[in-house]
């Protein structure tokens, strides 16, 4: 008949599906800026966008289909479009879009990943990828583009990162190009010896050339990288950066004229023996890590979907909150929402895990009542299955 | 009202205002002017400098012909010729700029929507320097001194950026929708057609067999997009180490809106000369030129049936 796909019946997928919906009958969802020039996608048990062209033209409507179908995974294009249902893509009138950074633990390359892999997340790569959204705030978005904290908004991603959208239109018209630039000044991609004040200077009587170069007091990466310096030479750490161990000891003895000296730009002190080393080195470090270039498309390209902030993520049963306060926020504690009903379910293989203050795991092939938050979130993983006895 | 601004900017809203109130008396001489234009921006990619000591009538006649200069490109029916004649256009306002006092220079930028604000150096938002700034390494965003949401230029880079914007106001408000065009209008622009050259055909180079940051250079190049000189050398390195002549490769470049044949063919002879290496994905990478993740570790690779081809459709929809 048709119309009716037969279709293989999944109960986890049900369960999940059936709790996610208990949670949208019962919560709120703020609905994006101008809701109705948006694309949605909608994902589910195989793919976390199945279906996606999508128009909703209001908040209720939101809630309705949020209600209706439980999706897994709920998406809306950072884009405005004139026609966001009409395909392909050129037919939907492009008129802007918000600016919009993706920051994962998963491509951080904390140590602790090679326990636990990609698909689990422990306290350390949560605390690192924290400490990479507020380099990215404290450090470049507000001094260097001028952002105020009240234009940012940083969303737990619901899994493994966070998302930062800024709330300014005069962002909206940037094209890929620009956008791509803006990355690339994040990442510290590109930068260039030479433009950003590095030169050797002939000296009087002397064959070899002097070193100038940046001074701590100047705008952008130039002074980023002439303050880096600086506090490397006082904390003791230039080896760190490809500093000649016995060049560095130098400095070290010196460290207040060598800090005076940088302060006016005069860069000889230190000799940089291998430049690409050298540069690798400090400018690696200075950067903000926005992962591959597929990741880096979130802000680049400007038709892509972004998870939707408050809502539930398939894949952890976790909520995209929105971060009040990054300092403090405890994504596997402040985004739990499923409660403690004991759930009996059969587990494959999960490592130790946290959610709020309680720990869970390891476990390996073993059958457990587990309360329902931890049972939703090891289903969602997949490592899973409900057990009926 | 200024006579010399519009003259020099005759893009600007007071130059419009300047035609649209004063009346042309010599019909003739204005569509020679405006002949002369346009056959030299698009032929030459100058426009010719004019003397200052002009009277009324005669910045009138300049200006309009900048008008009737746009009523001509627009009936020439092509974005190439729209793309040369912007560009020239562009670059005289950008000369006269440079001599310009700095209250004019602001004043176009104004009218260009470019806010910015002088104290020694020129300080623009660093949206709109996005958006105008040249691209290429120099001008790369972080090359610059970024602080607090402003990007500070020397004066000759803010002009260069400003130059770019007025390429972009004048291509963008072209081809001019031009209704009962009259009987003479329509023979200078066949005299026009007639002393510029051809439009360039885009080379037939069959797309399958490049990865997908070679098409994307290409396709930019047809789409008239200005690509930046990392963009160009690797697009161009790339096509002679797949074993295209400088011939050819000179002729796919054709299609760019700024093409200057001889720059274009002593460049790519150097890069045959030097037989410069086609760069690594990961220096693509770090030039913002890859586009996709195909599994191979340098574009080359790809063509040779280098592993992990299909991923590339699969990842980037």
């Amino acid at each position: 008949m048709e119309g009716i796909q037969l279709r293989v019946k999944n109960p986890e997928e049900d369960y999940v599906r059936s709790k996610f919906r208990e949670y949208y009958e019962r919560n709120e969802v703020r609905a994006p800026e101008q809701i109705e020039k948006r694309e949605w996608g909608f994902g589910g048990w195989e793919r976390k966008i199945e279906v996606r062209h999508l128009r909703i033209s209001s908040r209720d409507e939101l809630k309705g289909r949020l209600v209706m179908d439980a999706p897994l995974f709920v998406s809306y294009s950072t884009a405005y479009y004139e026609f966001p249902d009409m395909r392909p893509m050129e037919k939907k009138n492009w008129l802007g879009a918000d600016l919009v950074f993706d920051l994962d633990s998963d491509h951080l390359e904390a140590p602790c990943k090679k326990t636990h892999g990609s698909k689990w997340v422990c306290d350390k790569c949560l605390e690192k990828v924290k400490e990479e959204t507020i380099k990215l705030i404290e450090q470049f978005l507000i001094p260097d583009f001028g952002f105020s904290k009240k234009e940012i908004e940083v969303n737990f991603s619901g899994n493994r990162g966070y998302h930062i959208h800024i709330k300014n239109e005069s962002v909206r018209q940037l094209g890929g190009y620009a956008r791509r630039e803006i990355v690339d000044y994040l990442t510290g991609t590109g930068v260039d010896f030479e433009a950003v004040g590095f030169r050797y200077e002939e000296v009087g009587g002397r064959r070899e050339k002097r070193l100038a170069g940046p001074k701590p007091s100047d705008a952008g990466w130039a002074g980023r990288i002439a303050r880096f310096i600086k506090e490397s030479a006082v904390s003791r750490k230039l080896e760190e950066v490809g500093v000649e161990a016995k060049d560095a000891r130098k400095i070290y003895n010196r460290v207040g004229e060598f800090t005076s000296l940088i302060e006016r730009g005069n860069w000889d002190a230190v000799k940089i023996q291998n430049k690409d080393n050298f540069w690798r080195g400090v400018v690696g470090r200075l950067g903000v890590r926005l992962g591959d270039r597929i990741d880096q498309n979130v802000t680049a390209d400007t038709t892509k979907l972004i998870r939707l902030p408050d809502s539930l993520h398939g894949e952890s049963g976790l909520v995209a909150r929105r971060v009040r306060e990054i300092d403090s926020f405890d994504p596997v504690k402040d985004a739990v929402v499923f409660g403690e009903q004991p759930v009996r379910i059969k587990i494959k293989n999960a490592p130790e895990f946290r959610l709020g203050e309680e720990t869970f795991g390891p476990f390996r092939n073993e059958e457990r009542e587990l309360p329902e938050r931890a049972a939703v979130f090891l289903i969602c993983k997949k490592e899973a299955v409900l057990w009926k006895s | 009202m200024e006579l010399a601004f519009c003259s020099k900017y005759p893009f600007s809203k007071e130059a419009k205002e300047l035609v649209s109130s004063a009346k042309v008396s010599d019909e003739f001489r204005l569509v020679e002017m405006a002949k002369e234009r346009v056959v030299r921006a698009i032929r030459d990619g100058v426009i010719p400098a004019m003397s200052f000591e002009l009277d009324e009538s005669q910045v009138v006649l300049q200006v309009a012909s900048y008008a009737m200069s746009r009523m001509i490109v627009s009936l020439l029916g092509s974005r190439y010729y729209i793309g040369r004649y912007s560009i020239a256009e562009a670059k005289r306002a950008g000369r006269y700029m440079e001599g310009d006092s700095d209250e004019n220079v602001l004043k176009v930028a104004a009218e260009l929507g470019v806010g910015c604000e002088v104290d020694g150096e020129y300080a623009v938002r660093f949206e709109k320097y996005l958006i105008y700034a040249p691209k290429s390494v120099d001008y790369k965003l972080v090359n610059r001194k970024l602080s607090n949401g402003v990007v500070r230029l020397r004066r000759s880079e803010f002009i260069r950026m400003l130059e770019e914007a007025v390429k972009m106001k004048i291509e963008s408000e072209l081809p001019l929708k031009v209704k009962d065009v009259p009987e003479n209008i329509r023979k200078t622009t066949e005299a026009v057609r007639a002393s510029i050259p051809k439009e360039p055909v885009p080379t037939n180079i069959t797309k399958g067999d490049f990865p997908p940051c070679i098409n994307k250079l290409l396709e930019d190049l047809k789409t008239v997009e200005n690509l930046g000189h990392t963009a160009r050398w690797t697009l161009a390195v790339y096509l002679l180490n797949v074993g295209m002549k400088v011939e050819e490769v000179v002729r796919v470049f054709s299609t760019s809106p700024d093409f200057d044949e001889k720059v274009t063919r002593y460049q790519v002879e150097h890069a045959m000369k030097r037989g410069y290496r086609m760069p690594s994905c990961a220096n693509m990478d770090s030039n913002g030129l890859c586009v996709a993740n195909c599994g191979v570790k340098n574009p080359l690779a790809y063509r040779r049936g280098g592993v992990g081809r299909n991923t590339a459709a699969s990842q980037k929809p």
